[in-house]
């Protein structure tokens, strides 16, 4: 099956067996811990990788993603499925990791007496961060800023809904259709160049 | 690019970001203290949470508290047991305190 007649990313496992894992895991079954692994860690990461820009990061807040998600295993009660559940708090743990180090560079280049950043600052940071970057629409999508980057993972790699995305982003369903739309027309302009 | 297109090779370029296989072990087997370590906090908050209720409570020690109740509900026990009544012998002695009484107003008439 070629990729493009593929069918979209949805949810690896349905309500009925994430619920299950869910409480095999509440019951501290040991080989559900290696089937949570092998359900979500590759995706957790690839959707990190693209929120963060950074894939030594994402593998850490995976990491921490998961055993989150098991330290706090039993307080889930199912009112959404475990693929939301994980993916908010990585949403979060992402958008926390993104602004941290954002920060840090910001007192990196002014330690360096560099910090002469124009008013579109994130941009200059995804430069700063993207020099080996060869891949043309991951490229194009690791100069958005982390904001846009995180409704266009959510959107066209994850393939939510907007609804699904406002949930596991904690935004309205209004902001999230404002982000798709700017990081649309920014993402539309930057592949326009990469293509040339 | 077409959105179709464009999710496409996203989906083929993220294809080279995965965990290797001793990675997702070690990942694994961290999840697996976690989960180990969960549930010992659970039973051990209980068991505090009982000590803590009793020791809220009452001023004797938890320990002394149940050793007092075990000797108590012996002690019951065999308080029952004494004054228990066996139904046969009951019978007999009803049978033969009758008999003796029979004899003895043979006796008077």
């Amino acid at each position: 099956m070629s990729l493009a007649t593929k069918p979209l990313i949805k949810d690896v496992t349905s309500l009925e067996e994430s619920l299950a894992l869910v409480h095999r895991l509440q019951n501290g079954d040991q080989e559900a811990v290696n089937d949570l692994v092998a359900l979500y860690a590759d995706r957790m990461l690839r959707t990190a990788t693209l929120i963060l820009n950074d894939y030594h990061l994402a593998e850490d807040v995976v990491q921490e993603v998961l055993i989150d998600a098991i330290t706090h295993i039993r307080q889930f009660r199912g009112d959404a499925s475990l693929y939301s559940w994980i993916y908010t708090i990585l949403v979060r743990r992402c958008r926390k990791q993104g602004k941290r180090r954002y920060r840090n560079l910001l007192d990196v280049k002014s330690n360096e007496k560099l910090n002469q950043l124009p008013d579109d600052t994130p941009d200059v940071l995804e430069q700063y961060i993207l020099k080996a970057e060869h891949h043309s629409v991951r490229k194009a999508i690791s100069k958005l800023s982390l904001a846009h980057r995180e409704v266009i993972t959510l959107f066209y790699y994850e393939e939510l809904p907007l609804e699904r995305i406002s949930i596991i982003a904690n935004i309205t369903l209004g902001t999230v259709k404002s982000r798709l739309h700017r990081a649309r027309l920014k993402l539309k302009k930057l592949l326009s160049k990469e293509c040339g | 690019m077409e959105e179709r297109e464009f999710k496409s090779k996203l989906r083929s370029e993220m294809t080279d970001f995965s965990f290797t296989t001793l990675k997702k072990k070690q990942i694994s087997n961290q999840l697996k203290v976690s989960l180990i370590r969960q549930e010992t906090k659970t039973v051990n908050s209980l068991h505090a949470r009982i000590i803590s209720f009793w020791h809220g409570t009452t001023e004797i020690p938890i320990y002394l508290g149940v050793a007092a109740l075990v000797v108590l509900f012996l002690c019951a026990g065999i308080i029952v047991n004494t004054f228990a009544v066996d139904k046969t012998d009951a019978r007999i002695m009803l049978q033969e305190s009758v008999a003796n009484q029979q004899i003895e107003g043979g006796d008077t008439l």
